[in-house]
């Protein structure tokens, strides 16, 4: 294609950032630009794989430039090839940046994960699920159990749910190994351990007392949602999407919703937007008063703990009395919602947000007076601006660093263009700056719901009708309480062809690591738990182990070398 | 006069030692109330605990006979000491026996070093982890309450026979060095590292199950509660009537055992964990500061 | 410094926040959604519920004559999507959700109905109630002919009138 492209430019882009971008991109890869198009807010570029790191080499550089997600999908009896869509954001222009990338079966592609070390994760699962190759690096398994049979990639269509269902077999992963205890002393905690509340696996290598090194094995809890979702009808997804979380539910069903009506471009009315922006809300109000009772908690400080879940409690009976049910809220559909928030609940709602406020005022004053908690969340945990923006971390991990990144604000959705609000940013970085930020955005949302409250229209509360169109590609995005949610739909008749989740989590665990280093161990606890960590959200696969038929357990006594003897 | 005081000693002691699982009851209940919740059914729970790890099966591991065998040794002496801290507070007058006095504060070191040992014995790493700071803050705390508690009874008996400015500064402040070596000593928060971190494999309890674990607890319960009576003995040391051999105050001396326990019990709730480098570095320097001045003021007095 | 202590002064106002629950009634709002109750007289067997049903706890099908609808309590998520989309209103939303029970079968609920027959091929296809509800419903009345034919039989008919007009054969 020789065009001349400035007018084109021109006409897709939002704003002086992704003006200079495009231009940056086809100055290096014109002829390998196949399609330039934007709708809404998505510019998309459908390029050559050969000249894909070319024209990330020329950008990657730009500060407000960020890698989403990844999702890759097998096209192949559509379309022929292997598709990559690398979605980027660029913040303060709110536009959706995605390159799609014809992969023909069998061709590597080149990786970018020395330029966006966030795609190191993505490209890893997009090898273990569908069998992309990447050049360059290092081929290991991610999301797949180590003893999963070669060639056989789940996400795949030829390979059928019920061929996946008949592989299930729970066994147990293990690992004896020999512990050097004279100079660096390994300490696994998880992945099954009694005061873990999700199966999780962190390594950490300690010296005495300071962690020098971390190593994080996830993805024990992968229950293979996407591919589920590709048998079920549009409606019906919402209601498995709500279940990939087991605290932040509704950020999932919305988002994913979201994703459809991008894709399809259907119009969703006004008071139902509305209705989700309380109810996303209402969500974050819970779930950070869950994290600072764990936080409390892992600091031993288990009277503020008590005190914050029974703050909490208000939160959960209003959550019910708005949705009907106290997590899994089920009010989600294509087009809307499906139950509304009648007149005589309001003075409720006010009434339990008064409450709030006070007593969770009343709650971080003495909690933050504790001479312990504040000792113990000063200086630990330390996570620097530079590195938050190289691994393009997202949500209260960014914000306590002093990148000012909120969905809500920059990619805004629903009702949040209404209401007034500010984002906490604080620069220090530290697990005291993560706890403040979350303290922060307690006292916004309860401000928000007061504004969305006072000001909802009338109207229908959900879309009359809408058509589903086969192959369209659609992009929702919601700020959940761990950070940004991003969906990525592409459309089919009845219900997707392809769904790619990508919960906060996934992008912040791999910037653990780095914040472990140089920590008590006494504070290890704490760092990993100040991300938020959601490994249910992370880990969307199955837990099937098999075939190899290698019986491994991973026990924590194997590790002391003894072996309990009856007295 | 002596076997009257030593059979009274020997009486009292058997009825205290039930003491410790009841007030620990107690103190659950009290924690669950400022949290907001309803806590154990009733106050008796801790004994139905201690009762049903009796009847589990003893499983000992491989290289945790010795410190089996050292908790059993540690809960003999801690009853000993129970004996020798009543009598002390039985006998509480200004011609108090140095010589038990002196056998208390040993027996109280040995049962804490007998359960450092037992607990260094483990070859469990995370266990160990466990252990190293409680053997830190252990060697830190026997200073305090060695200073504490001899400073504070004999103060507190001078003040009773001549009184002075002097004698009542310094007594309160040795007072205050044996209240905070106590509730150290106590294990309890902020003070409870010595059983590592929550999402970590635990401390030193973890080697214990069944019946040894039972003891373990029970044991730590009791010195809980001699070092509380200890407390009381050293308030209540200005009060004593001078010229019965059976103290006039010993009564109140129990009372108040119980109620400086439940007294520390409720700190404990409202207070986080403190982490090991920072306790220690606190406690060192409370008690640098708290010799100073009592170097500063024993010159003074002289 | 000593702000801590106010947590004292938090804890005796509130008093206790947890309820004895098995001893105590649940705290449930007016507004919960509990196991679903389908009212045998309005339902008409179509089946809408069992196709919107996320986990498949509704689930519809031929038991010889009759057209059996079966809700598996141990599988619904209480979403209450079936309750949305019934055309009949006839699932009420109660707000049970003690369901544990010793017994398997008593997580089963059932609501037969008895079919029609077809008048050509003579097998069951769909439910008395629901031919009745459609002649109710659609206001040029379906013809006679075609309302007790089931789908295949119906098939070719149509395409022998079709056929018929096209090429002129005639037809049953």
């Amino acid at each position: 294609m020789s065009h001349d492209y400035s007018k084109l430019i021109e006409e897709l882009s939002r704003g002086h950032r992704s003006r200079v971008i495009l231009s940056k991109i086809l100055e290096v890869c014109k002829d390998s630009v196949l399609d330039l198009s934007r709708r809404n807010i998505t510019i998309k570029v459908v390029i050559k794989a050969n000249c894909l790191r070319t024209a990330l080499e020329n950008i990657y550089k730009e500060h407000d430039l960020y890698l989403r997600t990844i999702a890759a999908s097998d096209e192949r009896s559509r379309e022929g090839f292997f598709k990559l869509y690398y979605v980027f954001g660029i913040d303060n222009e709110g536009t959706n940046l995605v390159f799609e990338v014809p992969v023909v079966e069998g061709v590597k592609v080149d990786t970018i994960s020395d330029l966006f070390r966030a795609s190191d994760w993505y490209e890893l699962e997009a090898h273990d699920l569908l069998g992309i190759e990447f050049n360059g690096k290092q081929m290991s398994r991610l999301v797949l159990p180590e003893d999963w049979p070669e060639n056989l990639y789940p996400l795949r269509k030829e390979v059928s749910v019920e061929e996946l269902k008949k592989m299930y077999q729970p066994q147990l992963v293990s690992r004896v190994s020999e512990l050097e205890v004279e100079e660096v002393v390994r300490i696994p905690i998880g992945p099954y351990h009694p005061a873990l509340h999700e199966p999780e696996y962190f390594e950490l290598y300690v010296r005495g007392e300071k962690v020098v090194d971390a190593r994080y094995v996830g993805f024990m809890v992968h229950r293979g949602i996407e591919k589920l979702a590709e048998s079920m009808k549009y409606d019906q997804v919402p209601f498995l999407a709500e279940r990939i979380c087991g605290i932040c539910g509704f950020v999932h069903s919305t988002s994913y919703v979201q994703a459809v009506e991008d894709a399809l471009g259907i119009e969703v009315p006004e008071r139902a937007h509305f209705i989700r922006s309380i109810v996303l809300e209402v969500e974050r109000l819970h779930s950070h008063l869950l994290w600072l009772g764990v936080a409390l908690h892992l600091l031993g400080y288990d009277t503020g703990f008590m005190h914050a879940w029974r703050i909490r409690e208000k939160v959960m009976v209003l959550a019910e009395l708005l949705t009907g049910s106290r997590k899994t809220y089920g009010i989600d559909l294509v087009g809307g919602v499906k139950k509304d928030i009648d007149k005589d609940k309001i003075p409720k709602i006010k009434e339990t947000l008064n409450v709030l406020k006070k007593e969770f005022k009343e709650l971080v004053e003495v909690a933050t007076s504790v001479p312990q908690v504040k000792a113990r969340l000063t200086g630990t945990g330390i996570l620097p601006r530079g590195e938050a923006r190289a691994y393009s971390l997202v949500g209260p991990t960014a914000r306590g660093s002093g990148l000012a990144r909120d969905v809500r604000k920059d990619y805004t959705y629903a009702a949040y263009h209404y209401v007034s609000f500010k984002v906490p940013v604080y620069t220090e970085g530290d697990n005291l700056a993560r706890t403040l930020v979350r303290i922060d955005e307690v006292f916004e949302s309860i401000s928000i719901i007061e504004q969305l409250v006072d000001m909802m229209p009338g109207g229908p509360i959900k879309a009359e009708r809408w058509e589903p169109q086969p192959m369209r590609l659609g992009i929702g995005a919601v700020e959940a309480p761990r950070g940004e949610v991003i969906h990525v739909v592409l459309t089919d008749l009845y219900g997707p062809y392809r769904w790619r989740v990508r919960a906060p989590t996934y992008q912040n665990l791999q910037a653990v690591p780095i914040m472990l280093k140089g920590v008590d161990l006494a504070d290890a606890p704490l760092t990993i738990a100040s991300i938020d960590p959601c490994f249910s959200c992370t880990d969307r696969a199955v837990i099937i182990n098999l075939r190899s038929g290698s019986v491994k357990m991973l026990p924590i006594e194997a590790i002391s070398r003894r072996v309990c003897r009856n007295g | 006069m002596e076997a009257l005081t030593i059979l009274l000693s020997l009486l009292f002691t058997s009825v205290l030692a039930f003491l410790p699982p009841l007030l620990d009851g107690i103190e659950r209940k009290i924690r669950a109330k400022i949290q907001s919740r309803f806590g154990p059914p009733t106050f008796l729970q801790t004994w139905y605990d201690l009762l049903k790890l009796g009847v589990k099966e003893l499983k000992i591991p491989l290289s945790g006979e010795s410190a089996a065998f050292l908790v059993m040794l540690s809960l003999i002496i801690t009853l000993i000491a129970l004996y020798a801290v009543v009598y002390v507070a039985l006998t509480l007058s200004i011609n108090i026996d140095f010589i038990v006095l002196a056998m208390l504060l040993v027996l109280v070191a040995a049962s804490h070093s007998l359960g450092l040992v037992a607990s260094a014995t483990t070859s469990n790493p995370f266990a160990l982890i466990g252990s190293y700071r409680n053997i830190l803050l252990t060697i830190l705390n026997e200073l305090g309450l060695v200073i504490g508690s001899v400073l504070s009874i004999l103060l507190g008996l001078r003040l009773v026979t001549n009184y002075s400015i002097l004698t009542l500064a310094t007594y309160l402040l040795s007072l205050a060095v044996l209240i905070v070596a106590t509730y150290v000593s106590s294990g309890r928060l902020p003070f409870d590292i010595h059983e590592a971190e929550p999402e970590l494999a635990s401390g030193t309890i973890i080697e214990f199950s069944g019946k040894i674990l039972g003891f373990y607890i029970y044991a730590h319960l009791l010195a809980r509660y001699v070092l509380s009576l200890l407390v009381a003995v050293a308030i209540t040391a200005p009060f004593t009537a001078v010229f019965s051999p059976i103290s006039a105050v010993f009564p109140a001396t129990l009372l108040l055992s119980a109620c400086v326990y439940l007294a520390y019990g409720v700190v404990a709730t409202l207070l986080g964990r403190t982490r090991v480098d920072i306790g220690v570095r606190t406690l060192f320097m409370y008690y640098l500061l708290v010799l100073i001045v009592l170097v500063i003021f024993t010159w003074i007095g002289i | 410094m000593v702000k801590f202590l106010k947590m004292l002064s938090i804890s005796v106002r509130e008093g206790t926040a947890t309820r004895k629950y098995p001893f105590e009634s649940p705290l449930v709002t007016p507004e919960f959604r509990g196991k679903i109750e389908v009212d045998p007289v309005k339902c008409v067997g179509c089946g809408a519920c069992t196709r919107i049903c996320p986990p498949k706890a509704l689930t519809i099908g031929h038991e010889g004559d009759e057209i059996v609808l079966k809700y598996f309590e141990g599988r619904c998520i209480f979403c209450g999507m079936c309750a949305y989309v019934c055309p009949q209103k006839a699932i009420a939303i109660s707000k049970e959700f003690e369901l544990a029970t010793w017994e398997l079968g008593d997580l089963y609920d059932e609501v037969v109905h008895t079919t029609i027959k077809c008048r050509i091929c003579g097998k069951p296809f769909t439910t008395v109630k629901f031919v009745k509800e459609i002649e109710k419903r659609i206001d040029n009345k379906v013809p006679e002919d075609l309302l007790t034919v089931c789908p295949e039989c119906r098939k070719k008919l149509t395409a022998r009138k079709i056929g018929s007009k096209v090429v002129g054969v005639s037809g049953e």
